[in-house]
């Protein structure tokens, strides 16, 4: 990204360009090439960009958005009916299922691999592992790559939820009562709202247990 | 006079940055997910007889109150009640919340920032709401200004963009 837009604030844009940017060769459109490159600046989110004022009283700004307490961005997303979540940034994207490659003699978790522009991943049913009925692909079935730094692994799931952020406060630890090996899987319970419940996954659990054994059920 | 920069010249700070693509009516379009606070499945929403047009109303999401925007309605497309993708997505602007309907999230993307191409010129002055480009042609999606679409009433014109955003989409 260019410089910090300290002029935001300006209706009018800044007369100079960018410094990254040459001057603008006459371009057979009517937008120099600079200026194309700054509107795609507004693209990107800066707390002190200039907004419109939309003359809501009552839209107040969020106290929170103001003093950015420690939340932590989860994705959530369905797995039998249950939803479960785990932190945004392991996240790499979310594809709808390729064709799936099977992987002979692999344990029950690991359905195979797929291929991502050119890539190689391996997919898993993050259901095994948890002990969760397995459910039929639908329309909503989607792929969720992620990545914890040693190369990406998809999981199946059977629906995306959205974005949630929980602050510490909305996340109790793991409930007792789980199997022992369900249990080390999820890194506690997320409350949203208080009355969402969100389980969320200790990816680098799961992804090590998909990785070692090979036990069957 | 100076031949543009090659695309590669701006490899060497190519951070990648993260999208939230979603469809409105037949089209895909992406916001920085560093704006998106939540997606929640839409709600009732609270007519504000004062509100600028496009605001069709304001829900009370835990307690904040924020502004929705239907975005087919702000596209000029025909109304259709809210389907089972349909999404609210609760975006920042300047701190501020705003509600965006949306007729389905689609995908959380992670790109090199030089995938990101500036829009093609359009005629006219209409909002600048779309202020690039991503993907392939087969799968474009045009990179949305939020502010600016919130800062005019004027009607946007969708089709025009999408048709320029094809044609001009060279390296």
């Amino acid at each position: 990204m260019t410089t910090p837009r300290k002029s935001g604030r300006r209706p009018a844009p800044p007369p100079a360009p960018p410094p990254e940017a040459p001057p603008p060769a006459p371009a057979p459109a009517n937008v120099p090439v600079a200026r194309k490159a700054e509107l795609l600046e507004r693209f990107f989110y800066r707390p002190d960009e200039d907004a419109p004022d939309l003359g809501l009283d009552e839209a107040s700004p969020l106290p929170e958005a103001a003093a950015d307490e420690e939340r932590t961005e989860y994705l959530s997303f369905w797995l039998s009916d249950e939803e479960h979540a785990v932190p945004i940034r392991l996240v790499r994207e979310i594809q709808k299922p390729p064709p799936i490659t099977e992987v002979p003699r692999a344990a029950a978790h690991v359905l195979g691999v797929i291929t991502l522009r050119g890539e190689v991943i391996p997919v898993f049913d993050p259901r095994v592992r948890l002990g969760l009925a397995r459910q039929e692909p639908t329309r909503d079935t989607r792929v969720m790559i992620v990545d914890l730094g040693e190369g990406p692994s998809a999981l199946v799931v059977d629906r995306v939820g959205g974005v949630v952020r929980l602050a510490p406060s909305e996340i109790e630890p793991t409930p007792h009562g789980l199997g022992a090996a369900e249990g080390e899987l999820l890194a506690g319970v997320g409350r949203s709202g208080g009355t969402r419940l969100l389980i969320l996954l200790d990816l680098p659990a799961l992804l090590r247990a998909a990785a070692g054994r090979t036990e069957r059920p | 006079m100076r031949p543009p920069p090659p695309p590669e010249a701006a490899g060497a700070r190519d951070e990648l940055v993260q999208l939230c693509a979603f469809r409105v009516g037949g089209e895909e379009y992406a916001i920085d997910i560093m704006r998106i606070r939540e997606i929640v499945p839409p709600q009732k929403v609270t007519p504000v007889p004062r509100a600028p047009e496009f605001i069709e109303g304001v829900v009370n999401l835990r307690g904040a109150i924020v502004p929705v925007v239907d975005l087919r309605k702000r596209f000029g497309l025909p109304a259709t009640p809210p389907g089972r993708t349909t999404k609210l997505v609760i975006a920042l602007v300047a701190r501020r919340l705003v509600g965006l309907l949306v007729d389905r999230v689609a995908e959380v993307v992670r790109l090199p920032r030089s995938e990101l191409k500036p829009a093609p010129s359009m005629p006219g002055k209409g909002p600048r709401i779309f202020v690039g480009v991503c993907g392939p042609p087969e799968k474009l999606r045009l990179l949305l200004d939020i502010k600016a679409l919130l800062a005019s009433t004027d009607p946007i014109p969708v089709d025009e963009v999408r048709t320029l955003a094809r044609g001009d989409d060279r390296p």
